[in-house]
């Protein structure tokens, strides 16, 4: 069996401010055209199809097209993910089903498969701990056991069916291990955020979402990754989405890498340095995060930085001279001194020259009266 | 600070109870309260500041009634909160000022606010710590360290007023920080300073004084006045004494010289004086001698007189003792004499004759032995009488019992007739009894007679129904059978033709053929065993039908045995005959049981009656002999107290009268005495004055009392010789003063002019005295004014250094406290040392604010100065990284003062946290606000309060923005219901 696995669209979602819509919407047609031309046998979205609980109607126009485009080339497996609301995004599954789209997001119907051909295919919707618990009976808090409980319904239904079955699972889970980007919302419940790899084992292939770089776990699961770069910490990352050939042995994987519209640039410096620079020239087309290095912060710095790089989207400063400035702080400066050095440092500060020495002994006196007669009393 | 568990009731939205679980909120790290406008979401927080203040957040603290309006009146508004402070486990229940219904009476009372606050230990037992309020809100603020303006902008950011302390003034800012801090001993010192300023001017404004008052001494002693601008330069003061002491000394030393020539003078003058007064003195002694010479001639026949009676005095001495004696025996004399007629006057004034007045004692010493024989019958008498009163008391108390026993006697007679006839009645019911019993009986019998013949009658009936059914059966058995024996016969033909067998002879007819035997009809075909079945049954039926009719005679016969007993009356008259007869046959029972008491109580209280007859009669027997014996006595005494009466004649015993006699005796005798006795003393007297006259006349004398006369006593004698020797002597030496040739001289000159010479030498001394005055007054003067002087300059060369300290400690302490005109900054000392925290804060808070706003903003301290001269030093600014120019807070807009405020909050708890002296603030509540941030701001808002999680610490949201419903997991719904709120909690 191939599959096409793809995860974290989060559509709606904006860059630093601005709309990815757009982009979002082309990225789909392009899904469409690799998903008919690799002739696929099914679809793996697992899970953040929207970016928010309420999507934008935008967004949710988007992807009601695009599922529906879909579902003409191949049956759709979708579950839901940590962003997506779980009863919103189940809207009319079990009409869905009919037409080939399969959407998983209620955690009752963990361990009932999409049977395609002889693939049973189990979808997991995000699992919020708190909530899962107590529709899959599991005592204990975190993601881990309501994890295994689901992953416990679904061996069981696999153990049901004929030997020989090949098994998928979609998940929307933080695997231990994994690496993470800014991007990601934090799933942490009393600390713990992630799960060790072993949940899933015994699966043929494990179609993971949620970490938006696209990378292996183990050697049958995967995380597709996101089709976009949604912050700057992924500007190393080649987006793709994944093909999977299903066999008897270890699934193969062929990544098709996705088209990039927008690159992303991180750029320091000082700003005349950063303006003139002919090495930039790349970066005036991209989604660039500026770090200014200039002692003096610049006036108009955005506006100028803008100038020459438009879709600037984050400016920070990290003042070269730093050291110096924070010097001048009050809290470098009044850092582990004393009572009597305070009061010190306070004449000098406000008067210009220091105390004298008749000064400092009234200011000596001043701290130790009270704390004598505290002492007396 | 963390909460635990909140609890409210009947508190505005909510009309019961509604309880917040805080820890399984905060174990979430992020909680939501949401629901309908109005459902009560802010109460909640509202609540925690209630419980902790006793007062609503902001201007809902003075105007808005905690209590829910649809209550139940005996619900009373309350708030529970547990939550630890600094460690210490804590819970306060508190009631707001609320109406509660009367308990007595209609309407409602106000009560007053109550607390109470409780420590509860690790094992969950609670120990009160206190339920003043006061006390309360003391230990709240210890623990706690905000007041609640505070609280309500640093852990509760309420709505609409999340932005308080990022727009405060600097002062304010202070205060609160000052407050988190714990900056105390800054202000102490501060203080201390201030204090310290004000003690040294005092001091200094007293130095002035006493240098004021120096001056003016000076200028008094010199009569000029101090010189100009001395104030600020004390040496003009030091430089006029010193001109002064100049010209002090030159006037002195004028002075000395003026005092020495005087002193000559005077020595002079003096000198004249004393010559002259010599002259004088010798004068006028020379002329007292010779006066006192002529005085002494004079007086010389005085002198000779008195030797004369001195020589006479020497010769009465030896005649004075015998004069004396007789003197003594004459008055010895006079004395007895007195006493003899007093004794006689006491005696009775009788005469003084010795032996009559004995014979008169005898004779009265013999009456008394005859009055004292009649004392035993006086003694009789008495006991007599004390007889005589025993008895009449005795007749009298006989006399009662007496009327007592007639009395109970009178009422006897009634109640004996009573207990007579109650023994007749019970005796004749005792003879009834038996008859009324067997009355009772037989009534009862015929009763049951009538009742048994009333059934069997029933019986009768039945049986006699029976009777005839069974006779009818009977009668058509009988029947049955026969008919079915007239057609057995009828088929008998039948019968035995059956018994027909061949070649066997017919019974009737004796044939052997049988060529047609009858057959048995088909129907109604009657065997021998049918009927005598039939017979069977018939006898059985006269069976049944003889048992009926027995029965039925049996039941007649009982019938007729009943009547004959109860006769034909009905049972209820019957009824009512054997009820009545039981009645009569109980109440003679019962009275025949009463006899024997009756019987009883007749003897007894005859026996009664017999005994007080008796006792009545030894009454009046004891009485009358009583009377008796008293006449008896009476009479007895008569006599006897006329012979007492008779004897003691006037005495009222006999005993004083036999006393009176003896003394009358004894005095008789004493005055004898007395008589014999002045009679000896008389004659002694005589004697000694014979004797006496004779010595005067041998001496020389006329008499005695010439003798007497001339007597002297010793210390006369020696004072009379003392003055005869004085005269003897004075004569002689003034004779040699009149001879003395230095004073005959001095008679002889002239006489001197006295006064004049003491005029001069008076003068003189005046003189002097006026220049030691002088002299005196200059020193005096002068040895002032080097007092003062010295006083002076110590006094100015005080004053120098007490100015400067003075200026020095005015600098500091204005300096320090930020009024001073060189502090550039206006700063004071504790926020000065605050401004480092400020900072620290405002680095937190950009860490967070940048987060939110894609790193475009920061919050930075801003120590500049404030306008209108008001202190500064901790002013918050803006810094926008896109335009590098710096905005003042109150320039954001909307969501950006929000998203600025939470982070500002969040800071401030970071910095609190890591201050070893401060509270840990570790739960946080913003209440709304969210709605004005728009998707994106949301997102990295919420995004930052995740974050939190991680840290132990608690974020409590209040929103009505759907979107937080979906990312937070932790909730607590508010939902209104018609009957007031109430609360649903999912985590």
């Amino acid at each position: 069996m191939r599959f096409l696995h793809t995860a974290d669209w989060h559509l709606g979602r904006s860059f630093h401010g601005a709309s990815l819509m757009d982009a979002q919407a082309r990225w789909t047609d392009w899904l469409l055209v690799t998903a008919r031309e690799a002739k696929v046998d099914a679809i793996l979205v697992s899970g953040d199809v929207y970016d928010r609980a309420l999507p934008p109607v935008d967004a949710v126009r988007l992807a009601s097209e695009t599922l529906a485009r879909l579902v003409e080339v191949a049956p759709v497996v979708l579950i839901s993910g940590n962003h997506d609301s779980p009863t919103r995004l189940g809207f009319g599954a079990e009409l869905f089903a009919r037409s080939g789209l399969h959407v998983t997001t209620d955690v009752a119907r963990v361990g009932a498969p999409v049977l395609l051909g002889d693939t049973a295919v189990y979808g997991i919707p995000y699992l919020e701990p708190d909530v899962a618990r107590p529709l899959l009976d599991v005592e204990d808090r975190g993601h881990g056991p309501v994890l295994d409980a689901a992953m416990a319904r679904i061996r069981a239904d696999l153990a049901d069916r004929a030997a020989g079955t090949r098994s998928v699972v979609l998940a929307h889970a933080f695997v231990a291990g994994g690496e993470a980007s800014e991007s990601e919302r934090d799933l942490a419940v009393g600390g713990a955020a992630s799960v060790p790899a072993s949940v899933f084992a015994g699966v043929d292939y494990v179609a993971l979402g949620h970490l938006h770089a696209p990378q292996r776990v183990g050697e049958r699961g995967r995380y597709a990754g996101s089709p976009l770069a949604f912050s700057f910490s992924e500007a190393r990352h080649r987006k793709s989405v994944a093909l999977v050939d299903l066999g008897t042995g270890i699934p193969e994987v062929e990544l098709v890498a996705c088209p990039v519209e927008r690159g992303l640039a991180i750029l320091r410096g000082p700003l005349e340095a950063l303006l003139a620079d002919p090495a930039h020239a790349a970066a005036e087309a991209a989604w660039v995060q500026v770090t200014l290095t200039d002692a003096v912060r610049p006036v108009e710095a955005m506006a100028r930085v803008r100038d020459r790089f438009p879709h600037a989207v984050v400016l920070s400063f990290e003042p070269e001279g730093a050291a110096a400035l924070a010097e001048n702080s009050y809290a470098v400066r009044l850092r582990g001194l004393d009572d009597r050095q305070l009061a010190a440092a306070f004449v000098e500060d406000v008067r210009g020259e220091g105390p004298s020495d008749a000064e400092q002994a009234l200011l000596d006196e001043a701290f130790l009266a009270p704390r004598v007669a505290e002492a007396v009393r | 600070m963390r909460l635990h568990h909140l609890q409210v009731q009947a508190l505005q939205a909510f009309a019961t109870t509604a309880e917040v679980d805080f820890d399984a909120l905060s174990e979430a790290g992020l909680f939501l309260f949401h629901g309908e406008t109005g459902a009560g979401k802010t109460t909640l927080l509202d609540a925690v500041v209630l419980a902790l203040f006793g007062k609503l957040p902001g201007a809902r603290g003075t105007d808005a009634r905690e209590r829910a309006d649809l209550a139940a009146v005996d619900l009373p508004t309350r708030v529970v909160l547990e939550l630890t402070l600094r460690g210490e486990r804590l819970r306060i229940t508190r009631t707001p000022r609320q109406e509660r219904r009367k308990q007595r009476g209609e309407g409602t009372t106000t009560v007053p606010p109550t607390v109470l606050l409780e420590a509860i230990a690790a094992d969950g037992t609670a120990t009160a710590v206190a339920t003043r309020v006061e006390e309360v809100q003391h230990e709240i603020d210890r623990l706690l360290g905000m007041s609640r303006e505070q609280f309500c902008q640093v852990v509760l950011l309420p709505q609409g007023q999340f932005a308080t302390f990022l727009h405060a003034a600097s002062d304010a800012r202070e205060e609160l920080l000052a407050r988190l801090f714990g900056t105390e001993r800054f202000e102490h010192a501060e203080r201390w300073l201030t204090e310290r300023r004000k003690k040294v001017e005092e001091e200094l404004r007293g130095t002035r004084e006493t240098l004021r008052d120096s001056a003016s001494r000076l200028a008094q002693v010199l009569a000029t006045e101090a010189p100009e601008g001395w104030e600020d330069d004390p040496g003009l003061l030091t430089a006029w004494a010193d001109e002064a002491q100049v010209l002090a000394d030159a006037d002195r030393a004028t002075a000395e010289g003026v005092c020495g020539d005087a002193a000559t003078a005077r020595a002079a003058a003096d000198a004249a004086r004393g010559e002259v007064q010599e002259l004088v003195a010798r004068r006028a002694r020379h002329a007292r001698a010779v006066a006192e010479l002529a005085a002494f001639e004079a007086g010389t026949p005085a002198r000779d007189a008195e030797a004369t009676r001195l020589e006479r005095a020497r010769a009465a001495a030896p005649v004075a003792p015998l004069i004396a004696q007789a003197g003594a025996a004459a008055d010895e004399a006079r004395a007895a004499t007195g006493a003899a007629t007093a004794a006689c006057a006491a005696a009775g004034g009788a005469e003084p004759v010795p032996a009559a007045l004995r014979a008169a004692a005898g004779a009265a010493r013999t009456s008394a032995g005859e009055v004292a024989a009649l004392a035993p019958v006086e003694a009789r008498v008495g006991e007599r009488e004390e007889a005589l009163r025993q008895a009449t008391v005795e007749a009298a108390a006989h006399a009662a019992e007496l009327a007592e026993a007639d009395e109970w006697l009178e009422r006897a007679a009634g109640r004996l007739t009573e207990l007579e006839a109650a023994v007749a009645t019970s005796r004749l019911a005792l003879a009834q009894r038996d008859d009324h019993a067997r009355a009772a009986r037989a009534a009862l019998t015929r009763q049951e007679a009538a009742e048994a013949r009333d059934r069997a009658q029933a019986r009768r009936a039945v049986e006699r129904e029976q009777a005839l059914g069974a006779k009818s059966d009977e009668l058509e058995v009988t029947e049955q059978w026969l008919g079915l024996r007239e057609a057995r016969l009828e088929g008998m033909a039948a019968e035995l033709a059956d018994t027909l067998e061949a070649d066997c002879p017919c019974p009737v007819c004796g044939a052997v053929e049988h060529p047609e035997p009858a057959a048995h009809r088909l129907l109604g075909r009657v065997t021998a065993e049918a009927e005598d079945a039939a017979k069977r049954q018939v006898d059985e039926a006269r069976a049944a039908l003889a048992a009926a009719e027995a029965k039925l005679a049996a039941t007649d016969r009982e019938i007729a045995a009943a009547a004959a007993v109860a006769g034909e009356e009905p049972v209820h008259a019957l009824v009512a005959l054997a009820a009545a007869a039981a009645a009569q046959a109980r109440d003679t029972e019962q009275a025949a049981l009463a006899a024997p008491g009756a019987e009883a109580a007749l003897g007894a209280f005859a026996a009664e009656r017999v005994a007080h007859e008796a006792s009545r009669g030894t009454a009046g027997e004891a009485r009358a002999a009583a009377l008796a014996r008293a006449e008896e006595l009476t009479a007895a005494l008569a006599e006897e107290q006329a012979q007492l009466a008779a004897a003691r004649a006037g005495a009222p015993t006999i005993a004083a009268r036999v006393a009176v006699l003896e003394e009358r005796a004894s005095a008789l005798d004493a005055a004898a005495a007395a008589v014999e006795q002045a009679e000896a003393a008389t004659r002694a007297a005589g004697a000694a004055a014979d004797r006496a006259g004779t010595a005067a006349v041998q001496a020389g004398f006329t008499g005695v009392s010439d003798a007497a006369a001339a007597v002297l006593g010793a210390a006369e004698v020696a004072t009379t010789e003392a003055r005869i020797r004085a005269h003897d002597e004075g004569l002689a030496e003034r004779r040699v003063l009149v001879a003395d040739p230095e004073l005959v001289a001095a008679a002889a000159a002239p006489e001197p002019d006295e006064a004049a010479a003491m005029a001069r030498s008076r003068e003189a001394t005046a003189a002097v005295a006026e220049a030691e005055r002088a002299l005196e007054r200059v020193r005096g003067r002068g040895e002032q004014l080097t007092s003062l002087r010295r006083e002076l300059e110590r006094r100015v060369a005080a004053y120098g250094p007490a100015a400067a300290e003075a200026a020095t400690v005015r600098g500091l302490a204005t300096l320090v406290d930020g009024t001073s005109a060189q502090n550039r900054k206006r700063m004071r000392l504790r926020a000065y040392v605050l401004a480092a925290r400020l900072e620290e804060i405002a680095a937190a808070a950009s860490e967070r604010l940048g987060r939110m706003s894609d790193g475009r903003y920061a919050l930075a301290l801003d120590d500049d100065r404030a306008s209108r001269g008001r202190r500064s030093g901790l002013g918050l600014r803006v810094v926008d990284g896109w335009t590098g120019q710096d905005r003042h807070p109150a320039s954001l807009s909307g969501g950006e003062t929000f998203m600025a405020s939470l982070a500002l909050a969040l800071g401030l708890a970071d910095v609190v946290a890591a201050e070893s002296g401060g509270a840990r603030l570790d739960t946080l509540f913003v209440d709304e606000g969210f709605g004005s941030l728009d998707e994106r701001a949301l997102d990295k808002a919420l995004e930052v309060l995740d974050r939190l999680r991680d840290g132990g610490r608690a974020v409590g949201v209040v929103s009505h923005v759907a979107e937080l419903r979906q990312r937070i997991g932790a909730q607590l719904h508010v939902v209104k219901d018609r009957e007031g709120s109430r609360v649903v909690q999912t985590v």
